[in-house]
């Protein structure tokens, strides 16, 4: 590691400070690391009198006042907001219709979800439907007297009420298998952005 | 040491330091060595402090090739370490009363 890698490195550590702050530190330890090796010191033993760039960046945060970190970092963050707000603003005819469309295919997949799970139920309710209409005509047969239509009506209607019930109680099952596979999409694109987060 | 204590006295070191010629950083360091031993990065916030009280001022000037920056006494400064000298006499009588002191005690 010569002089100029170690500056370097310190240059990318105390990126927070300010320009003119960053400079004042860079020509203190340059002039340092200088003196040193006029003074017949190696450059290599210069730089391992001095430490390891991380170990000064930490010491010269460690030495910075408080106040004055936040300052300087509220600052730059300022300042890497403005460009960001024109880059933002520049790519919005992209960013902002991708959003729409991400936006649109994550609703229509939920209308999607919700029309299997409401026609599935149709089933069960036309089933019930049956079977109330054909309890209805049991009345009309019986009027005319016609016994064995009457209790084919009754036998059908027991039927489609049996399999009213036996469809809603499977369909009830399978959407709460649907309302468990979104709930695990959802989980997943949650926990993508908050992956996405701590790496920043 | 008490890092309070510890900071005033540095100040006075380094201003006794270039008390009577204007030095530079490395130069400050290496004649403190033999009492007191401060890292670079101890002393450039007592540097920025004592300039910043008015203590000292910073010029550069070339030397082989290159800039230095040396340090510059100013009365300030000066006076500073006067009032150090006379605020010591009072400090030392405190430290021969505390271990006065602790001494009788440890008789006892």
């Amino acid at each position: 590691m010569t002089r100029f890698d170690f500056l370097y490195e310190l240059r990318q550590g105390l990126k927070d400070f300010s320009e003119e702050e960053i400079m004042e530190h860079i020509v203190y330890y340059r002039e340092m690391i200088e003196d040193r090796m006029e003074d017949g010191i190696s450059e290599e033993d210069a730089l391992k009198e001095i430490g390891t760039p991380e170990e000064v960046v930490a010491r010269i945060y460690a030495e910075t006042p408080l106040p004055t970190l936040i300052k300087t970092k509220l600052k730059k963050e300022r300042y890497i907001k403005g460009w960001q707000i024109v880059l933002i603003i520049l790519g919005s005819p992209i960013w902002l219709s991708l959003l729409i469309a991400v936006f649109a295919v994550f609703i229509s997949l939920i209308a999607a979800a919700f029309a299997v799970i409401a026609a599935l139920y149709t089933a069960p309710i036309a089933l019930g439907a049956s079977s109330i209409a054909t309890l209805c005509l049991i009345i009309p047969m019986i009027i005319s007297s016609n016994i064995p239509g009457a209790v084919a009506c009754l036998g059908l209607s027991l039927f489609c009420i049996g399999a009213s019930i036996l469809t809603f109680l499977g369909i009830n099952l399978i959407t709460k298998l649907i309302i468990k596979l979104f709930k695990k999409i959802i989980k997943a694109i949650k926990s993508r952005f908050i992956r996405k987060e701590e790496a920043k | 040491m008490d890092i309070q204590v510890k900071r005033g006295l540095l100040d006075v070191c380094v201003l006794a330091a270039i008390k009577d010629e204007p030095s530079y950083g490395y130069k400050i360091i290496k004649d403190m060595k033999p009492y007191v031993e401060i890292s670079e990065s101890t002393l450039y916030p007592i540097l920025r402090r004592l300039e910043s009280a008015r203590c000292l001022t910073v010029q550069s000037s070339e030397h082989n090739g290159r800039l230095r920056k040396y340090y510059h006494i100013t009365p300030q400064g000066l006076s500073r370490i006067n009032e150090f000298k006379t605020e010591w006499v009072e400090i030392l009588s405190i430290y021969k009363f505390i271990t006065k002191e602790a001494q009788s005690n440890d008789q006892i």
